[in-house]
């Protein structure tokens, strides 16, 4: 140790009274090595010390000028946070190491400066990456460069902002091929995928990352809220045990109370306010409001000011605040990984156990929880997603590199499909996007005049002019939201709403933002202006996407916690009753087979499938279904999903053939394609991908009152390619990102396989216990039934029909 | 009905007056697609061949001896030099098949050599054709305009649909954008609903029929369905 550590070292940890963890010593043995790393360890444990160390001991041994680490994490306030801690003890030792962050926050003289005289240490994002790698003094900026750390790996692994990073890294593989890359990950399910991802692996096929293990914490203590108030049927919200939560919250030194979506967060934190008779000090915060406001609640967090704050998967990662004791997750925690994730903030000390109180807020919810807990407890986490990289992403980058220098296509092409990302793309895939960047890549060559990539003398590409190096930088990035107006209060922005909230009001309409009660005044520009208070029920803003599906790993859990009644006493009396009462009328699901309940209700005969394959699953199986039961001839009117069931309604009941038939594996063939290259979200998916793409370009601000017109377009580009090119790559780009992420055609198939001939029927009476909550989902949920223009048609019949806008 | 005369709304966004025999178009952007290309932005360069595919289908099913444009015809002043040949030659077809009208609109106010005329406006007994609404209509006036491209949400059994439409009242009739890659603007934005203080009748274009919708005057962004047919 004393070799590896210099003393200037030592006595700086000694000062502090700490000694180097096992896993920071490793680091460094693996940093004398060079060799690549990925570090596991729980929060709390220094893991980010360990990531520096060896750079730090490097930059004192052997100073070097230019750059020598840089940094990438998902977060922007996670590069603050580590500039603050990083500086202490750099400072403390008197280092001659200069560590600087660089951000879209980030003002233009410096980013100037940075990028003639970078910093020993720079800090910043995935987005940010790839626009330093789009100048042309990339490889000067870069030629220095040893060591490279990415945090919360975990966390960028399976999106598109993961994509993009992949593809910067083997883009460093030519600009700095020496340089060692380390991996900061909180625990995952299988650590060699993120190995693979990290590096690519050496020619025999061996991993060459380093895996380094931190101890683990100890276990934490997780319960589920035992509420004396009768639990709904059905929502998500959990307001019934909002007095409970407060108590909670009250006893606690500080608390991070965890919701599941925005909307929920504003009604959890209104609920908390209206009842604070203490005067609690009680915060909200959310990935719509806006950054200044954020930064504050954090700021707060950080001084240990706050009691309680509300928030959403925005505060998930990264920043430690060593005085929260207590993490309330209101709602399903949907995943085991997330959860833990979760738990994590709290107690930031290492040696000490967090505790968290989990909220379900119905019934079903409140297996998901118990599931969640046996899983925590046994500590069996969620697979790890492997995702291809996006076609989308890589025409991005493509751009990005013709700006930086000329590029060869043959050893662009090597670098990028030995990344694990990119491992699956095809030479003739990747040419296919080279020709989109190009000129677009129609069959019609109607664009040969106006090409953004050339070829010049030695066969290489480069960009056609410098307009499209501008173009590019102004649209790089892989995160694209639905178009949004800004809040505004007086003088304040509040945040944002999604614009199609916004269309819904009407002046004098009331809705809640921000933790406070606003009336709606007009729309001007892209502000909403609104004056506090009014009266009537409020409106709370929605926003799309957000919800996470249940796990496989959890929907397993809660298939064999229901076949087992012993392991009922587990569950509050409450549910308890509900399961009894479900064995009497009819049996609860279990591992082995399907359960389908079928019972007439109000002149409609109803079909309850208990698939527990998640939301996004068990919208595309009722498409489906609704479909096959139309032409059984079944006279289907509807379906509505949740996370664990799907129900149907229509005419006539089916037979128990037909029920097989309708459940039968081969149904993902017939109508699926169809169903979704119409559905509105392979629409939303294909502007999401032309954006990335740079067919279409982002909004920016000034420009801001064309927001429509690139919503509105985006669509029918969609369907005018669609109708003359469904090979296009960008169609075969959207149609991937639709089948891996929204319509879980993957998981929907596995689940049609399990239990290909393992229904189980049964013919009910009546609505069953458990088909009751699905029931009362109808008119919450949207209903999916017949084709738009019918519904169109419909409308017009209607007495009430309106326009909206 | 306007002004006495009437006409039809078909769902490919085009409108038909029997007693001239005219089908009327607006908005086609011919184009658009390549004038984004000359920027950097590839978008699928077939919206030109489909928007006078779509012209030519709703031609046919009138059975119509002529045309008229209500500007914005093409997407801007150099468009027919951009289009392919291919396309090219379809347009000269048409051009040759029936009698064209041309209003010039303002993506297309300086045309380069097309060898036909442009008018400003087209005035049919009581009948104004013209490019963009005017505020205030001389008495007795009854107007066809294109230019805001209008559109309408609705919502259905709590589903929201939003299409183009034709927007009219007694004197006033908007029609959708023609073009197959145009947008639109909603009719409750008041650059449009101006035009029908006193409420409007939608036809909301969908794949075989238009769907009729009302637009009250009080309320911009809810009504009834009337019970005129």
């Amino acid at each position: 140790m004393a070799k590896q550590l210099p003393q200037v070292f030592t006595d700086w940890f000694e000062s502090r009274g700490w000694a180097p963890h096992r896993h920071q010593k490793d680091m460094l043995k693996a940093g004398i090595k060079g060799e690549d790393c990925l570090l596991i360890a729980p929060t709390g444990g220094g893991k980010t010390l360990a990531g520096f160390l060896p750079s730090l001991i490097d930059l004192y041994r052997n100073p070097i000028e230019g750059l020598h680490t840089l940094y990438i994490s998902p977060l922007k306030a996670l590069t603050v946070d580590i500039h603050r801690n990083l500086t202490l003890p750099v400072e403390e030792m008197g280092l001659n190491v200069t560590i600087e962050t660089r951000t879209g926050d980030t003002p233009s003289h410096k980013r100037q400066r940075q990028r003639k005289k970078p910093p020993s240490i720079l800090l910043t994002t995935p987005e940010s990456f790839a626009l330093l790698l789009s100048y042309t003094d990339a490889n000067k900026i870069f030629g220095s460069l040893k060591c490279l750390i990415i945090d919360e790996l975990h966390a960028l692994t399976d999106n598109k902002r993961g994509d993009l990073l992949a593809l910067g890294l083997a883009r460093l593989t030519s600009l700095a091929p020496e340089v060692r890359r380390i991996g900061l990950s909180a625990t995952v399910a299988d650590p060699a995928y993120l190995q693979r991802w990290l590096a690519p692996v050496a020619g025999d096929g061996e991993q060459t990352t380093k895996l380094i293990v931190g101890k683990p914490g100890p276990k934490p203590k997780v319960s589920i809220l035992k509420t004396k108030a009768r639990m709904p049927w059905s929502g998500h919200m959990a307001l019934h045990a909002v007095n409970e939560i407060y108590e909670l919250v009250k006893n606690a030194k500080t608390a991070i109370v965890f919701v599941n979506t925005r909307a929920q967060a504003e009604l959890v934190f209104q609920d908390l306010w209206s009842i604070n008779e203490d005067g609690l000090s009680i915060a909200l915060h959310h990935g719509s409001l806006a950054p200044e406001q954020r930064r504050k609640v954090e700021a707060a967090m950080a001084r240990g000011v706050l009691q309680a704050v509300v928030a959403t998967s925005s505060l998930d990662l990264g920043i430690d605040w060593g005085n929260v004791d207590l993490v309330i997750q209101v709602g399903a925690p949907k995943g085991v990984s997330r959860l833990l994730q979760r738990i994590g903030r709290s107690n930031h000390q290492f040696d000490k156990s967090s505790r968290a109180v989990l909220v379900p807020a119905n019934r079903f919810e409140t297996l998901e929880c118990q599931a969640a807990i046996d899983g925590v407890k046994e500590h069996t986490l969620d697979d790890v997603l492997e995702r291809d990289g996006g076609m989308d992403v890589l025409a991005q980058h493509l751009i990005g590199t013709a700006c930086s220098e000329a590029f060869d296509a043959d050893l662009l092409y090597r670098d990028i499909s030995n990344t694990a990302a990119y491992a699956y793309l095809s030479r003739e895939d990747f040419d296919s996007i080279l020709n989109f960047v190009s000129d677009g890549g129609y069959a019609l060559r109607a664009y040969e005049q106006y090409k953004r990539l050339i070829i010049d003398e030695e066969g290489r590409y480069k960009i056609a002019h410098q307009r499209f190096a501008r173009q590019y930088r102004m649209n790089v990035g892989t995160i694209v939201e639905a178009p949004t107006l800004r809040v505004k209060l007086g003088r304040r922005t509040l945040g944002e709403v999604e614009e199609s909230f916004a269309q819904m009001l009407e002046p004098g309409d009331t809705f809640i933002f921000s933790g406070q009660l606003l009336q709606f005044k007009r729309i001007r520009e892209v502000f909403l202006e609104c004056t506090s208070g009014g009266s009537g029920t409020p409106k709370i803003p929605a926003y799309g996407g957000g919800r996470l599906p249940l796990s496989t790993h959890l929907a397993d859990r809660v298939r064999s916690m229901l076949q087992d009644s012993d392991y009922w006493r587990k569950f509050p009396k409450q549910v308890r009753d509900w399961l009894s009462a479900q064995m009497e009328v009819s049996v609860t699901p279990n591992p082995k087979t399907l359960l389908i309940e079928s019972f007439p209700r109000a002149d409609r005969e109803y079909l309850v499938a208990y698939c527990f394959a998640g939301r996004n699953a068990h919208q595309t199986l009722g498409m489906l279904l609704t479909k096959r039961m139309e032409r059984l001839g079944l006279g289907p009117l509807g379906f509505v999903a949740t996370d664990y069931v799907i129900a149907t309604w229509s005419l006539r009941a089916p037979t128990e053939e037909q029920l097989a038939e309708l459940f039968s594996r081969d149904m993902l063939g017939d109508d699926l394609e169809d169903w979704i290259q119409d559905s509105s979200l392979l629409k939303r998916t294909f502007r999401n991908c032309a954006v990335i793409a740079g067919l279409i370009e982002r909004r920016h601000p000034g420009e801001e009152k064309s927001r429509k017109q690139v919503t509105v377009n985006s669509d029918l580009i969609y369907n005018v390619l669609r109708r003359h090119e469904p090979e296009h790559i960008l169609l075969r780009a959207t149609w991937a990102d639709a089948a891996a992420g929204l319509t879980d055609v993957a998981r929907l198939s596995d689940l049609l396989s399990r239990y290909d001939e393992k229904l189980q029927f049964q013919r009910l009476g009546k609505v069953s216990p458990m088909a009751l909550p699905i029931l009362l989902e109808i008119g919450r949920e949207s209903v999916y039934g017949s084709a738009h223009d019918e519904l169109l048609d419909e409308g017009s019949d209607d007495l009430i029909a309106e326009v909206m806008g | 009905m306007l002004s006495g005369q009437h006409f039809y709304a078909h769902p490919s966004g085009a409108l038909y007056w029997p007693q001239k025999q005219a089908l009327i178009v607006a908005d086609l952007h011919l184009e658009k697609a390549s004038h984004f290309a000359a920027k950097g932005q590839f978008l699928p360069p077939y919206d030109s061949g489909e928007t006078l595919n779509k012209l030519e289908a709703a031609a046919r099913f009138f059975e119509a001896k002529q045309i008229f444009t209500l500007g914005d015809s093409f997407h801007d002043n150099t468009a027919l030099n951009r289009m392919p040949a291919i396309v090219k030659t379809q347009f000269s077809k048409l051009l040759a098949s029936y009698r064209w009208n041309w209003i010039t609109g303002n993506h297309d106010e300086e045309p380069e050599q097309r060898g036909w005329r442009q008018h400003s406006v087209l005035r049919f007994g009581q009948v104004d054709l013209r490019h963009e609404a005017l505020v205030e209509l001389p008495a007795g006036v009854s107007e066809i305009s294109g230019h805001y491209h209008p559109k309408a949400k609705v919502k259905v059994r709590g589903r929201t649909l939003s299409r183009a439409c034709f927007i009219y009242s007694q004197n006033r009739l908007i029609m959708p954008a023609f073009g197959s890659l145009t947008g639109g603007l909603p009719v409750i934005d008041p650059a449009i609903s101006a035009f029908f203080v006193d409420g409007a009748t939608t036809l909301l274009l969908g794949k075989e029929n238009v769907h009729r919708y009302k637009l009250l005057p009080s309320k911009a962004n809810a009504s009834k369905k009337g019970s005129d047919a």
